[in-house]
């Protein structure tokens, strides 16, 4: 009798030490002209690969470069009603909303002027002047209209790309809670959201980007707890021409990159798409002006000068377990 | 009258081998921790995983070439024909977590295996 407690008593030791914890399933595509990486613990492998069938169809909805994409009707109808997807829709009215509300220091119409200087071609070159001020005249986001699923450009060009990957980061969680998944990591081109923490308890940890290092160079550590992050920096996808560096990341009011004495700016908030749009609005800003927008609109911001020197928002350091890892930056 | 004993020698020897069996069987079943690995994927799918132990080349094909090179530990990118180089810019990597990517011909390298410091890297 005895002994069927002690065998009883083993089963349990058994079941307790191999106990069926959901499994780590990755992924990595290229899609939206970037690298999308998955890190989930679940059962279901399906579900991974539905965020990326869900972020392929947000890209043929909103490509600047697919011809049959939303946007690209809409870039070949200037000034006519164009029936979009609910998603597209979605985006272009949030994108309008933060390009308001950010006094244009974002704007999703600014395809002309990306064009002129040919940013995302392999012919990116300082545009002539004229050529500038033509392009910048035509990308103003206030002649743009949205009423349900119909837009109309009034003749600039729409570029969601500040915007996108982000409304992506979004659907994908909300695919992976919907699936039952505690625990995940997701990276849309370096913006990234987490849900729950890792299996061993610690909460997700993340590098912020340096910007005089590779892609797998880190200058700060930060604790991603149910927020969202995203970065825009100076220092990817630019050109130089006659000795000077030419960014991609373009001031709206100018029409020229950003020379602001930031090189990158990190937002954090509760949506994905908001905090890819920030993350650009606030580089555009400039540090002094960042803060003051963030603070008022409840963003978590971390900047980093181009003499490296880390300025973030309001408590940002206690509430992210912000540690800087590279001795050469220090907290302004 | 001889007291039965409450237990018996051969009990303890059976709570023993029982223990043993348990702790046997959850040692196995825990998870390797495996040596550092170099993992390769060409547009999502795992083409190649290889030991970062031992120094080799290895060449993708694709709309490009990308040859890779594992040495002392670490793993490059030598030589490639895609437009921007961005992959080789990269140079060298061996820490678990990073990765070498070379979108225009949708290969990447990551490490996998060992604990890494970050779980990702937030940038534009």
């Amino acid at each position: 009798m005895k002994r069927i407690f002690s065998i009883l008593l083993a089963v349990c030791c058994l079941f307790a030490f191999t106990s069926c914890a959901p499994v780590q399933k990755t992924s990595e595509i290229f899609a939206m002209d970037t690298f999308i990486t998955q890190t989930v613990y679940t059962d279901n492998g399906d579900i991974l690969r539905q965020t990326n069938e869900i972020t392929r169809r947000l890209e043929d909805e909103m490509s600047r470069t697919i011809e049959t994409s939303d946007v690209c009707r809409l870039n070949a109808a200037p000034g006519q009603d164009v029936e979009i997807s609910d998603e597209t829709a979605e985006v272009l009215k949030i994108s309008l909303k933060a390009a308001a509300d950010t006094g244009g220091a974002f704007s999703p119409a600014l395809g002309s002027v990306i064009a002129a200087w040919g940013f995302g071609t392999e012919n990116a070159r300082v545009p002539e002047e004229a050529e500038l001020a033509s392009a910048l005249a035509a990308a103003d986001y206030r002649t743009v209209t949205l009423d349900g699923n119909t837009a109309n450009t009034g003749g600039a060009q729409i570029d969601l790309g500040g915007a996108v990957k982000g409304y992506a980061l979004d659907k994908a969680a909300e695919n992976l809670k919907a699936g039952g998944v505690k625990s995940a990591i997701i990276s849309f081109g370096g913006s990234i959201y987490a849900i729950g923490k890792k299996p061993d308890g610690n909460s997700y940890k993340i590098g912020i980007r340096d910007p005089q290092g590779s892609e797998n160079d880190y200058m700060a550590t930060i604790v991603l707890d149910g927020k969202f992050v995203s970065t825009s920096g100076t220092y990817e996808r630019g050109f130089t021409e006659d000795g000077t560096y030419y960014d991609h990341v373009l001031d709206p009011q100018t029409g020229y990159p950003v020379d602001n004495g930031l090189v990158a700016a990190t937002a954090l908030c509760d949506s994905g798409i908001l905090s890819d749009i920030y993350s650009t609005a606030l580089l555009v800003m400039g540090a002094e002006k960042g803060i003051a927008f963030a603070e008022e609109h409840g963003v978590d911001a971390f900047f980093l000068t181009g003499d490296k020197q880390v300025v973030t928002t309001d408590g940002f350091a206690e509430k992210y377990g912000l540690t800087i890892t590279n001795r050469e930056y220090s907290l302004g | 009258m001889m007291q039965k004993k409450l237990i018996t020698k051969s009990d303890i020897l059976f709570t023993v081998a029982i223990a043993a069996a348990v702790l046997l069987v959850w040692f196995f079943t825990l998870p390797r921790a495996e040596g550092k690995t170099v993992v390769i994927r060409r547009d999502g799918e795992t083409i190649a995983a290889l030991p970062l132990t031992e120094d080799t080349s290895y060449e993708v094909s694709g709309l490009y070439h990308n040859v890779f090179e594992i040495k002392g530990g670490s793993v490059r990118i030598v030589d490639t024909d895609c437009p921007n180089h961005q992959c080789e810019k990269t140079g060298s990597i061996s820490r678990a977590g990073e990765a070498i990517v070379c979108a225009p011909n949708g290969v990447t390298a990551t490490i996998t295996g060992g604990e890494a410091d970050v779980d990702g890297i937030t940038g534009s």
